[in-house]
C-alpha cells in the first residue's frame, strides 16, 4: 500500500484570544490512517480537530492537504475533501432527516441546482450504513441526542470525503450503538477513508485505532500504535492518575483501568513485604497492600503474567523471568535479594511445577537468616504441587526452619493490622513456637 | 406536513398564493368608503391591462388610480418586509430575528425622519433622497450593529440581538429629538411612523420597485444556503458554503429591502416575523419553499392589513403599522404559546 501523507501539520500554533491552545503541533497522517486523537480536558483535542478541517485558522504553522496549503482551498472543493463530524450538532429548524442528509450533497453540487438522481442515491446509502434510513421522514428535532448523531454522521458520509474528522462519535451512543458506530468506521478505514477522531475513552480508541496521539497542554506528548502510547507511567504524567494497563483478553489491544481507592486509612507502619507469587494469584493482594501504603516488591514473576502486568502496572519492585520460562538462576538470586531486603515475605497459593521450585526453594536460605517467612493455605498444598511431592517435602523442611502459616489473603491483611498495635514488631523471629500449630501466628 | 419535494411544495403553494393575489387584488379594489361592485372592479382591471379603457368613469379612476397603486405598494412592502424577516430567521437562528430586532428598520426610519424635517414637503430633493437617506440609514445602523457583535472576527447571534436592541433604543430618542424639532411636519412624521400606505405617490413605486424584485429573487435564490446556514457557521463551513461571504450578501440585502420598505411605507412592523413562522408551520422550514413563499404571502397579507386600515373606521383612516400590530400579537403569542408544548 503506498502510503502518501494526506494531512500533514507544519509547526501549528492556535489560540483562542490571548489563550494559546495548541504550541507548534507537527503531526503527519498517512492516507488510509485510523488516527485517534485523545488527551485530558482542555488539552486541544477540539481545536486540533477544528485546525484539520480548516474551521480554525492556525496563528502560526500551515496544514497542508496532500501537499497543498489548507487556506488555499475553497470552502466548496474542501468540503469535498474533509468532512466533520461535530460533538454536538446544533439543531435549531425541524428539518426533515432526509433533508439534512442531502445537505451534505451541497459542495457536489452547481449553484441553484436540483438535487440530482445521484445526490439521492449516494444520500440513502449514507443514511442506510448509519442506521437512520428508518428515520427518513421524521423530523430532526423529534429525535434522540443518539439518532441525531446517526444523521450527522451521513450528512459527513454524504459528502463522499477522503479524511473524515470526528469529534468523540460516540458521545450520545449507548453501548451496543457505540460498538456500531466503531466498526462502521473501521470498514470505512479498511475501504481507504482516512479517519482521524478525537476519543474520550482510551480503552474505545485503542480497540479501533492503529495510532494513537496524545495531547497534554497543546503539545504532543505521546504518538505511536496504541501499546506505545498507553502506557502507566505516560498516563500518570499526563493524566495525574494511576492506571492499571493490562491487554484485552482477546483483542490484546492495551486496555487502562482505574484503580479505585480503598477507602480505607492508609497504614503508618513502614513494613516492606515480599510477594512470591504468579499467574495472577497475587495481583489484587498486591494493589490492595500497595495502596495501603506498605512497600511491596514481588518475585519471581513471568514477564507479561497477570501479576507481572499488575506489579509493574503499580511500580512494585519485581524479579522477572522471560515469559513462560522456568526460573533461571539470575532470576532467583534477584528474588532473593529483594525478599532480604523485605520484613515479611509471604508465598502465595501459587502451583508448584519444576520450573517454578525456584520460588519455593528461595525460602531455605530466607529462614537461615531469620526471615519471617510464611505460606499460605498449606492444606491445599497437595492439590498445588506438579512436582510428585517435591514440593510438600521442602514444605515440611523449612517448618523446621521456622517457616509459618496462613489459611488465606484475609489472614494477611488480618496479620498485618494486628502488626501495627505491636511493639516489637520487627524483632527477628526465632522458629521455635511455630512447627506445631497450622493458624496460631495471629498473636505473633 | 405533506412529505413531497420542496419544489412540489413551492409549485402548489405559491399555484394557491397566486390566485389568492388576483382575488384579493379584485376584491380590495372594490372595498373602500366609495363602493364599487366587485364585477365592476373586475372589469376595470381587466380593461386596464388589456389597455382596452377608453372611458374615465369614476369606477376607473378610483380603482386605476386610487386603489390599485396602493394595493401594488402594499404587496411590495409586504413581499420586501417578509422575505427580509425570513431570510434573517435563517441567518441569525433565531426566531425573533426580523429587521426590526436588528434596529435596521429604526435606522431606515432615522433617515426618513431627516429627510422629512430637512426637506418638509414634496420638493424635489425630498422626493428623490428619501428612499436614499432610508437605505443609509438602514446600511449604516447594520454595519454599526454588525461591528458592534463582531468580536474577535466571529460574530455571535446573541451579541448581534443585543446589539440591535441598543440600536433601537438609540434611535427611538433620535426619533423623539426629531420630532421635537420638526414642529408643522411633526403630523407627517408621527402618521408615517405608524407606517402608512398612503404616503407615496405611484412614482416613488417604480423608482424603488427593481430594488425590491432584484432582493427579494436574491434572496430566494439562496435558500440552499440558507438552510445549510442553521446548522451554524460552523458545520456550514464544513459543509461547503463560503458563510463570511454569503452571510454578508444576504445581511446587505435584507438591509437594503427594509430600508427600502421603510422609506415606502413608514414602519409596519410583526409582518417580517408573523409571515414567515406561519409559512414554516405549514410548508416547513426548507428555505427554498419559505422566502418565496413568504414573499408573496407577505405581500397578500399587508394589501389586506391596508384593506381594512381604510376600510374599518372608513372615512377614518388608521395607520396599517396599528393593524398588523393588532393582527400580530395575538397570533404571536398564540404561537409561542404552542410552540412551548
Amino acid at each position: 500500500m503506498v502510503s502518501d501523507v494526506v494531512l500533514k501539520i507544519l509547526d501549528v500554533e492556535c489560540s483562542y484570544g490571548a489563550h494559546q491552545v495548541l504550541r507548534g503541533v507537527n503531526l503527519e497522517i498517512p492516507r488510509g490512517a485510523f488516527l485517534g486523537i485523545i488527551g485530558p480536558n482542555a488539552a486541544g483535542k477540539s481545536t486540533l480537530l477544528k485546525t484539520l478541517a480548516a474551521t480554525l485558522k492556525p496563528v502560526r504553522g500551515v496544514v497542508f492537504f496532500s501537499g497543498r496549503d489548507l487556506a488555499e482551498f475553497s470552502r466548496q472543493d474542501l468540503a469535498k475533501k474533509i468532512s466533520v463530524v461535530p460533538q454536538e450538532p446544533v439543531v435549531g429548524f425541524p428539518f426533515s432527516v432526509l433533508d439534512v442528509v442531502l445537505m451534505g450533497r451541497y459542495p457536489h453540487q452547481k449553484r441553484f441546482s436540483f438535487e440530482s438522481k445521484k445526490d439521492f442515491q449516494v444520500a440513502e446509502k449514507a443514511m442506510q450504513l448509519s442506521g437512520c434510513w428508518h428515520l427518513r421522514d421524521r423530523n430532526l428535532l423529534e429525535l434522540s441526542g443518539g439518532e441525531r448523531q446517526r444523521v450527522v454522521f451521513a450528512r459527513a458520509l454524504a459528502q463522499e470525503p477522503e479524511v473524515l474528522l470526528l469529534d468523540e462519535p460516540t458521545n450520545h451512543l449507548d453501548l451496543a450503538s457505540q460498538l456500531e458506530m466503531l466498526e462502521i468506521l473501521r470498514n470505512l478505514n479498511k475501504q481507504g477513508l482516512t479517519i482521524v477522531a478525537v476519543f474520550h475513552d482510551l480503552n474505545l480508541a485503542a480497540q479501533y485505532c492503529d495510532r494513537l496521539l496524545l495531547l497534554h497542554q497543546g503539545k504532543i506528548f505521546a504518538i505511536g500504535k496504541p501499546e506505545e502510547v498507553l502506557k502507566p507511567e505516560i498516563i500518570k504524567k499526563v493524566y495525574q492518575t494511576d492506571v492499571l494497563v493490562v491487554r484485552h483478553p482477546l483483542t490484546g489491544t492495551p486496555q487502562v483501568f482505574l484503580l479505585p481507592g480503598l477507602g480505607e486509612e492508609k497504614t503508618d507502619v513502614p513494613l516492606r513485604l515480599h510477594l512470591v507469587c504468579g499467574g495472577g494469584v497475587g495481583a489484587s493482594l498486591i494493589g490492595q497492600l500497595v495502596r495501603k501504603g506498605y512497600t511491596v516488591s514481588a518475585g519471581v514473576l513471568n514477564i507479561n503474567d497477570t501479576d507481572w502486568e499488575v506489579a509493574k502496572a503499580l511500580g512494585v519492585e519485581v524479579a522477572e523471568e522471560k515469559p513462560f520460562s522456568p526460573i533461571g538462576r539470575q532470576a532467583f538470586v534477584a528474588n532473593l535479594e529483594l525478599a532480604m531486603k523485605a520484613d515479611l515475605i509471604f508465598l502465595l497459593e501459587i502451583p508448584f511445577g519444576k520450573g517454578n521450585l525456584p520460588n519455593l526453594e528461595v525460602l531455605e536460605p530466607l529462614l537461615e537468616a531469620g526471615k519471617r517467612c510464611y505460606l499460605l493455605n498449606p492444606e491445599e498444598l497437595p492439590d498445588r504441587d506438579y512436582t510428585e511431592g517435591q514440593a510438600i517435602e521442602l514444605v515440611s523442611s523449612f517448618k523446621e526452619l521456622g517457616l509459618k502459616f496462613l489459611p488465606d489473603q484475609q489472614a494477611i491483611m488480618r496479620l498485618l493490622e494486628e502488626w501495627g498495635k505491636e511493639e516489637d514488631v520487627l524483632a527477628p523471629a526465632a522458629g521455635e513456637r511455630t512447627h506445631s500449630s497450622l493458624y496460631g501466628e495471629q498473636q505473633g | 406536513m405533506l412529505r413531497i419535494n420542496w419544489y412540489q411544495r413551492l409549485f402548489w403553494s405559491m399555484l394557491l398564493l397566486v390566485f389568492l393575489l388576483f382575488l384579493s387584488v379584485i376584491v380590495c379594489t372594490a372595498l373602500g368608503s366609495a363602493s364599487v361592485a366587485p364585477a365592476a372592479a373586475f372589469k376595470v382591471l381587466f380593461q386596464w391591462v388589456f389597455g382596452t379603457e377608453d372611458v374615465q368613469t369614476t369606477a376607473a379612476v378610483i380603482v386605476t388610480r386610487i386603489r390599485l397603486p396602493r394595493i401594488v405598494l402594499a404587496f411590495f412592502v409586504g413581499a420586501a418586509l417578509s422575505a427580509a424577516g425570513a431570510a434573517l430567521q435563517g441567518l441569525l437562528r433565531n426566531p425573533l430575528a426580523e429587521p426590526y430586532t436588528l434596529g435596521v428598520a429604526s435606522g431606515a426610519a432615522v433617515g426618513t425622519a431627516l429627510t422629512l424635517v430637512i426637506f418638509p414637503g414634496d420638493t424635489f430633493w425630498g422626493i428623490l433622497g428619501m428612499p436614499l437617506v432610508a437605505f443609509l440609514g438602514a446600511l449604516l445602523t447594520g454595519i454599526f450593529v454588525y461591528r458592534l457583535a463582531l468580536v474577535e472576527g466571529h460574530l455571535a447571534v446573541e451579541t448581534l440581538i443585543l446589539a440591535g436592541v441598543i440600536m433601537n433604543s438609540f434611535m427611538s430618542a433620535v426619533l423623539s429629538f426629531l420630532l421635537t424639532i420638526a414642529g408643522e411636519n411633526m403630523h407627517q412624521i408621527i402618521y408615517w411612523m405608524m407606517g402608512n400606505l398612503n404616503l407615496r405617490g405611484s412614482e416613488y413605486l417604480l423608482y424603488t420597485s427593481p430594488y425590491l424584485v432584484v432582493g427579494v429573487i436574491v434572496l430566494c435564490l439562496f435558500g440552499k444556503e440558507l438552510n445549510i446556514l442553521t446548522f451554524g457557521e460552523e458545520t456550514a463551513g464544513q459543509l461547503g458554503v463560503s458563510v463570511e461571504r454569503i452571510k454578508k450578501l444576504l445581511l446587505f440585502v435584507a438591509t437594503l429591502l427594509t430600508g427600502v420598505a421603510v422609506a415606502l411605507a413608514g414602519t409596519i412592523g410583526f409582518i417580517g416575523l408573523i409571515v414567515p413562522h406561519l409559512v414554516r408551520l405549514l410548508l416547513g422550514p426548507d428555505h427554498r419553499v419559505l422566502i418565496p413563499v413568504s414573499a408573496v404571502g407577505g405581500g397578500v397579507f399587508l394589501i389586506w392589513a391596508d384593506t381594512l386600515a381604510r376600510t374599518l373606521l372608513a372615512p377614518v383612516e388608521l395607520p396599517v403599522g396599528v393593524v398588523t400590530a393588532f393582527l400580530g400579537v395575538p397570533f404571536f403569542v398564540y404561537l409561542l404559546r404552542t410552540r412551548k408544548r
